[in-house]
């Protein structure tokens, strides 16, 4: 039983890393709440499902191509609808809140609200001290460690990722030293909706494709944002994991369908309590 | 009284007179359901505004106070006389503006409306996990103690009283405090203002309202479910007030007559109905950001005065 | 008065009750309004759409009901007991219509029973197993009477599951079950009585949330306690990963129970096979439940492309033609002869024999309504359970014993 606990914690944690790094990416640079994250997750699902049952294409381009897309859609979104709204956050979450829905009601009526598939790469499974789990799982926690690494690369190492960092710490004193702001944001838009198809890429062969799958996904990465803290990379992937145990341990301890109200406790007490996170510098200002 | 408050306090109430006599004319159960079904709705709606419009707190939770109270409804109904279910549904509901409101006092912008949204997904959780007590997605049957007509008027009674009651505030000093509050909080700490009394005294004043408005919704519908606690009535309530007009009391009031009567006579477009809502919510918020209220209101400005017109003609 | 004026006036005065009078007897010839609710959105409602439809073109064509047409109006309530109310209100008051059936949600029909038996017209439900509709017709006869139902309730789903899940054990020598069983009221009757038949060997008992998505925690917990039959109670998206991850990690133990994923015919697809040997309880098989069954199913599938889904399709066909049948009985339209005809059943559909008890559901059982299982072979549903009734033979999955 701990050891189901300790391997499925860990694989969710992994999903809910790659979550919680997209949405930190556009929090944390440019303060804006975008309620269409999980739209561009439930998208990139659906856009894998069409190129790989409507298309034929093989795994590996239908996933490049569906995070490219939705990568694209997503600085296409805050172009159009969020940076002529940007001096109102308010605003901003309503016209965020509407695409979201929009884009659900679209998948309905092209799709339907019958679950679809998306076929798993790596077929067959294999037997960890017992627990049996797929390929596709244990793909999912390579990939995203892979993401991991390149994202930290990225921001560490490239000149673009310092700019990124530069501004999500200090706006006007990145503006004043030269960095283009406004290129910024759509650069961390653009990651940010790509982070989240990557995780709706890994998550969609062992879950079921539905149009409302993408409030969940936001929740729990705002979730995990509040309870790590904004400026800290480590922190974000730590509270990921946090929260992916905690709520292991309550599905198989208490009930699996207190599993929700879990997460959304952490986030309200977090905030109530303890609003600068964890680990990070706070998000309160 | 304010110079704006005493002619709306006018349109106020032509308005709600022309509605009190339509059921003179007509007598289609069809009709007056869904017009009761909007008068409720605009309860929703306004007191929504008082604490998002007004007081800044962009609550895309508010179906937890109306949901309280319908439940409370559905609980306490059978056990109790109907004159005891109002006080007892707005009770529960203050219950949760307390426990909403100490969360968000120190949020602000996007982590507070995140919070606020999260509330009632808890309660639909719990609604279907706690079957014995809530009746789980089967919901609890409810008995009306009015006829359709009786609900007809208790609607509009309370929506009168409702937007007479936020009106007044709202154009009172206490409203411009919370105005002030809403556009910066902070500044209005130094200025010497509680701003913990004022933001908890707003949810009182919102929830209350709309506990009281969830009880009279449980009683026409005769029924109460955790569909009340989803994501699309407390976002309809949002685009409610954004297409009547935020801050403004009686635009949301507007606002939610607009789309209730939208939605039924749209029924041929059953299918693209939430689409059009949200395009709907879309378009206003970056098109028209005084929603229907700011839209009346300019072209009531373009309007010659009464004398220029009878001559021009 | 002027003399024109006069004839004006003692012309009017002739036509108008003419014309009342035409009007009404065209009322008499107009077509018979069914109105239909349902969330059609939905796998079930559009079955409620598309079966009404089929059985009302083949009625109509065979001359329709007393001389007159049926004609159907469609009202959606997108399984919101909110607008299901507006949805029947407006098909009373404004459609006017003579009778409804249809409606695949309980909840939406607890909420709209009460309207339309005030308004004393016929209600058939198509869909809903709540017992509780049934329930109000034997606590209030005079009130709910007009509510009539043509599929079967959870109480009745609980005794003949357990049956099937009895001969099973029997038959394959099995006595440890685990049970996973979402979390909703209309299973509660079904996990009680499992509890109560099977006692100790009832070795897991797994609830999950209906919004559940992923199964890894409650197969972990099953295959810890060896069981070797899992029941399961799956009416929404769970099903999916459930046959998936049961074939991925090869679970030990045989299927049944209902699982409603399975009963699309895409679950083959969705699963990728791994759906062989998954076995459920469905309402609506390609099986001789009745002559009338096999031909209708070829008929459905032709017209329309794709094979009956959901239970609420044989519910629906049934449903239409046991009204018209018992409108031709009553000779008319009013609805407590319409009651008394009704009450007075006994047709042979494509779901079996169906009378209605004394709480105005079907019979149930083999000589009535069956239960009828399939199981998933080589990507076809086949019919395996009753006996009587079965196309194919029960499969072990390949890797159980």
């Amino acid at each position: 039983m701990l050891l189901d606990i300790v391997i499925f914690g860990t694989i969710w944690g992994a999903i809910y890393t790659i979550l919680a790094l997209g949405f930190t990416l556009i929090f944390g640079v440019a303060r804006i709440l975008n309620l269409a994250y999980g739209a561009m997750y439930m998208v990139a699902s659906y856009l894998i499902y069409s190129l790989v049952s409507g298309f034929g294409l093989s795994a590996v381009p239908a996933w490049l191509l569906a995070v490219a897309a939705t990568s694209l859609a997503g600085m296409a979104l805050y172009r159009v609808f969020i940076f002529p709204l940007r001096d109102s956050l308010g605003r901003v979450l309503i016209v965020t809140a509407g695409i979201a829905i929009f884009l659900q009601e679209v998948a309905v009526l092209v799709y339907s609200t019958e679950p679809r598939y998306v076929p798993t790469a790596l077929p067959g499974s294999l037997a960890i001290l017992g627990v049996r789990v797929t390929h596709q799982q244990l793909l999912t926690l390579a990939v995203a460690a892979v993401l991991v690494f390149l994202l930290h690369a990225f921001l560490v190492r490239t000149r673009l990722g310092r700019e990124l960092r530069a501004v999500a710490q200090d706006t006007e004193m990145a503006a004043l030293m030269g960095i283009p702001v406004e290129r910024t944001y759509l650069l961390a838009m653009a990651l940010s909706t790509a982070l989240a198809a990557a995780a709706g890429a890994l998550v969609a062969p062992f879950l079921t494709v539905n149009p409302e799958m993408g409030w969940s996904p936001l929740l729990v990465a705002f979730t995990i944002v509040v309870l790590g803290g904004l400026g800290s990379l480590w922190g974000t992937i730590a509270a990921a994991f946090i929260v992916a145990y905690a709520e292991m341990l309550t599905a198989f301890l208490i009930s699996p369908q207190l599993r929700d109200v879990v997460t959304f406790g952490i986030m309200i007490f977090t905030l109530a309590f303890r609003p600068h996170g964890l680990f990070g510098k706070g998000i309160v200002e | 009284m304010t110079r704006r408050l005493a002619p709306r306090f006018a349109l106020l109430l032509v308005a709600i007179g022309g509605l009190a006599l339509v059921p003179l004319w007509v007598s289609n159960p069809y009709v007056l359901s869904v017009l009761t079904l909007a008068a409720l709705y605009a309860i929703f709606a306004s007191s929504w505004d008082i604490l998002s419009g007004y007081i800044g707190q962009l609550n895309f939770g508010h179906a937890v106070f109306f949901g309280a109270g319908a439940y409370t409804t559905g609980f306490l109904g059978p056990h109790l006389p109907p004159l005891l279910v109002f006080p007892a549904g707005a009770a529960a509901a203050v219950v949760f503006a307390f426990l909403v409101g100490l969360p968000c006092l120190k949020l602000r912008g996007p982590y507070l409306s995140l919070t606020t949204l999260v509330f009632p997904l808890i309660l639909e959780r719990l609604a279907f996990t706690f079957r014995d007590v809530s009746g789980g997605e089967y919901g609890i049957t409810v008995s009306s103690p009015l006829s359709a007509i009786g609900l007809y008027y208790a609607s509009l009674g309370l929506l009168l009283a409702t937007l007479g009651i936020l009106l007044a505030v709202a154009e009172s000093r206490i409203g411009r405090t919370f105005r002030a509050i809403g556009d910066d909080d902070q500044a209005a700490m130094a200025a010497g203002v509680n701003t913990t009394r004022f933001k908890l005294s707003a949810f009182v004043l919102g929830a209350g309202l709309a506990g009281l408005g969830g009880v009279l919704y449980a009683y026409h519908i005769r029924h109460v479910g955790p569909e009340i606690f989803g994501l699309f009535t407390s976002f309809s309530i949002v685009i409610m007030g954004i297409v009547g007009g935020m801050g403004t009391i009686l635009g949301p009031a507007l606002g939610a007559y607009f789309l209730t009567l939208l939605g039924e006579s749209l029924r041929e477009f059953e299918t693209y109905r939430q689409l059009i809502y949200a395009a709907v919510m879309i378009l206003c918020v970056m098109l028209f950001p005084q929603g229907l209220w700011g839209l009346g209101r300019a072209l009531h400005r373009l309007l010659p005065r009464s004398g220029a017109a009878k001559d021009a003609r | 008065m002027s003399r024109s004026r006069l004839a004006h006036i003692l012309c009017i005065a002739l036509v108008l009750p003419a014309l009342a009078l035409g009007t009404a007897a065209l009322a008499q010839t107009g077509p018979i309004k069914i109105g239909v609710i349902g969330p059609f959105k939905l796998t079930p409602g559009r079955d409620i759409q598309e079966a009404s439809t089929l059985a009302v073109e083949e009625i109509n064509a065979a001359g329709g009901v007393l001389g007159r047409k049926l004609e159907l109006v469609f009202a959606e309530t997108e399984a919101n007991p909110e607008k299901g109310k507006t949805a029947v209100e407006r098909l009373l008051f404004v459609d006017k219509v003579d009778v409804i059936i249809g409606e695949h949600r309980s909840e939406v029909a607890l909420a709209v029973q009460p309207i339309i038996a005030e308004n004393k017209k016929i209600f058939l439900s198509t869909g809903t197993a709540s017992p509780l509709l049934s329930e109000n017709v034997l606590k209030d006869y005079d009130k709910y009477k007009y509510y009539f139902r043509t599929f079967l309730n959870s109480n009745q789903m609980a005794e003949h599951m357990i049956k099937q899940l009895g001969e099973m054990m029997t038959t394959y020598k099995k006595d440890k079950v685990a049970v996973i069983a979402e979390t909703a009221v209309w299973v509660e009757p079904i996990v009680d009585s499992l509890k109560s038949t099977l006692g100790s060997r009832l070795v897991a008992l797994e609830r999950v949330s209906t919004n559940a998505k992923d199964m890894s925690v409650e197969l972990s917990r099953v295959q810890n306690a060896n069981a070797q039959i899992v029941f399961a109670i799956l009416s929404a998206d769970a099903g999916l990963p459930f046959a998936r991850q049961w074939a991925d990690r090869q679970i030990p133990a045989l299927v049944t129970g209902y699982t409603v994923m399975a009963q699309s015919d895409r679950f083959w697809e969705q699963t990728e096979g791994r759906a062989q040997a998954f076995m459920t309880w469905k309402h609506g098989v390609r099986a001789p439940i009745s002559p009338k069954t096999i031909p209708y199913w070829d008929r459905y599938a032709k017209k329309y492309g794709h094979i009956p889904g959901a239970y609420t399709n044989f519910a629906t066909y049934d449903g239409v033609y046991i009204l018209a049948d018992a409108i031709r009985r009553a000779g008319n339209l009013d609805s407590d002869a319409l009651v008394k005809a009704l009450e007075a059943t006994d047709y042979i559909g494509v779901s079996g024999r169906i009378k209605f008890s004394k709480r105005h559901d079907p019979e149930a059982g083999p000589e009535f309504v069956p239960f009828t299982y399939i199981q998933w072979s080589k990507g076809e549903m086949v019919t395996v359970w009753p006996p009587a009734m079965k196309t194919a033979d029960f499969a072990f999955p390949a890797w159980v014993k």
